[in-house]
């Protein structure tokens, strides 16, 4: 796995699965506290709700402690790990479909009130423009907001992402474009003067 | 290569999509062609912003000291589970608590509960049980036959939970007794820990009460006061 999925040197990955499997805790702590960042990354760009993502990362790490033997390629761990927080996650939002708790703009909030500022390459993230962010990524459908997450966001590379949510790169890309439509039309003002000539299209 | 070409690929290239001989054409069009050039220079402004946002949020989210901790915590109910013989894994060997230094009553209790956990979740009530053939019966004798699962389902989860609530009170003389020889920032934490188990079974224990034939719910309060149990064995051991 390519870019800033790419968690644990390539070659020591099945070694450090080797160990866990057989039972070292303190290899599987280091999955643990490698993957744990990038998965509440994914699971509150799904979620929006900084609390719900941790107890949900929390409870992707409990079922791959227990899959771990049924993992089929030890190269693939991170999209394997994805593969399961992805389940958790969907269950999460059947749930709250089936309370009837869609999730709102409301319940979208900024993992932390505080202004992180500018950073030195990057835009200026304000309070405000991550609630909207947060909002637009909540308005996508939900196929479409996880391949967004994916690959936009946390990086990953559509083959990786084909293994996580098991459809084809013809489709993921096509879920990809609406998505980034769909969310150039909402974050059109924040985008910055150039794009709005562009009616949303690049 | 025409614009109307480029611009349908703009987002495969910025994506790293394409095969080389493609990737090769579509650049030699945006080095020619400002238009095209401004429209990737955008796709790429909006991704660093989205990507600037994750970014921003990893670090927030970034691993607390006490992440690890939970996360034991909560692999306690798979790990009672594990003891009966059912999970394959790291379970099984992670180290065992030290329920039998603790007291007979309380590893009884611990024991007897882990089973009642595994019957209640793979009871055919539960609706997700191993998929044994039942006889077949009239739709009188089968709705009678599910009553008394029920009931017999209730009844386990009853006594579970009260043997949960006997293991804990035991445990938690023998941890009252050990405290004033504990370290002071041990004990903290543990005591951080306990109220936080102690809402997850309050809120679990009214969520079951409040629909008690929903398997789920008994499972998750059972879940939450194993993990009190689990805790509580660490100290007091």
């Amino acid at each position: 796995m390519k870019g800033r999925c790419e968690l644990l040197v390539e070659e020591a990955i099945p070694t450090v699965v080797a160990r866990a499997r057989a039972g070292d805790e303190e290899a599987y702590r280091r999955i643990f506290e490698r993957y744990y960042g990038p998965l509440c990354g994914f699971a509150f760009g799904m979620i929006g709700n900084r609390a719900e993502a941790e107890e949900l990362v929390q409870e992707t790490f409990v079922r791959a402690c227990r899959k771990l033997d049924s993992m089929r390629d030890d190269r693939h761990l991170a999209a394997w790990l994805f593969g399961i927080a992805r389940n958790v996650v969907r269950e999460a939002i059947r749930r709250k479909a089936g309370r009837r708790e869609a999730l709102s703009l409301e319940e979208v909030q900024p993992a932390d009130r505080r202004d992180p500022g500018e950073g030195p390459d990057g835009p200026v993230m304000t309070g405000e423009l991550r609630r909207e962010i947060g909002g637009a990524l909540a308005s996508l459908p939900e196929e479409m907001r996880e391949v967004f997450v994916l690959k936009v966001m946390s990086g990953m590379g559509y083959r990786d992402i084909s293994r996580v949510t098991g459809s084809s790169v013809g489709k993921l890309k096509t879920d990809l474009h609406r998505a980034r439509l769909h969310l150039r039309r909402r974050l059109l003002r924040y985008m910055g003067a150039d794009f709005r000539g562009t009616g949303g299209e690049s | 290569m025409k614009c109307r070409r480029v611009l349908s690929l703009l987002e495969s290239y910025h994506d790293g999509a394409l095969g080389r001989r493609r990737a090769d054409r579509v650049r030699a069009h945006l080095a020619a062609c400002s238009s095209c050039a401004r429209q990737f220079e955008l796709l790429e402004k909006e991704s660093a912003l989205f990507r600037r946002y994750m970014e921003v949020l990893e670090g927030e989210l970034r691993l607390q000291p006490e992440a690890w901790d939970k996360l034991r915590a909560a692999m306690g109910e798979a790990d009672a589970r594990a003891r009966a013989g059912r999970l394959p894994g790291i379970f099984r060997r992670l180290p065992l608590p030290a329920a039998r230094q603790i007291g007979l009553a309380a590893a009884v209790a611990v024991i007897s509960v882990a089973a009642t956990l595994v019957a209640v979740r793979f009871h055919p009530w539960a609706g997700r049980g191993p998929a044994e053939p039942e006889p077949l019966q009239s739709g009188a004798q089968s709705a009678g036959t599910g009553q008394r699962s029920l009931e017999s389902a209730l009844a386990s989860i009853k006594r579970a939970e009260q043997e949960y609530q006997q293991a804990i009170r035991i445990l938690s003389e023998i941890v009252e007794k050990r405290k004033p020889s504990m370290d002071a920032a041990l004990v903290a934490e543990f005591e951080r820990n306990l109220r936080a188990i102690d809402q997850a079974i309050e809120a679990t224990r009214a969520a079951y009460y409040a629909r008690p034939s929903d398997p789920d719910l008994a499972i998750f309060m059972l879940a939450a006061y194993s993990r009190k149990v689990e805790l509580l064995e660490e100290l007091a051991s």
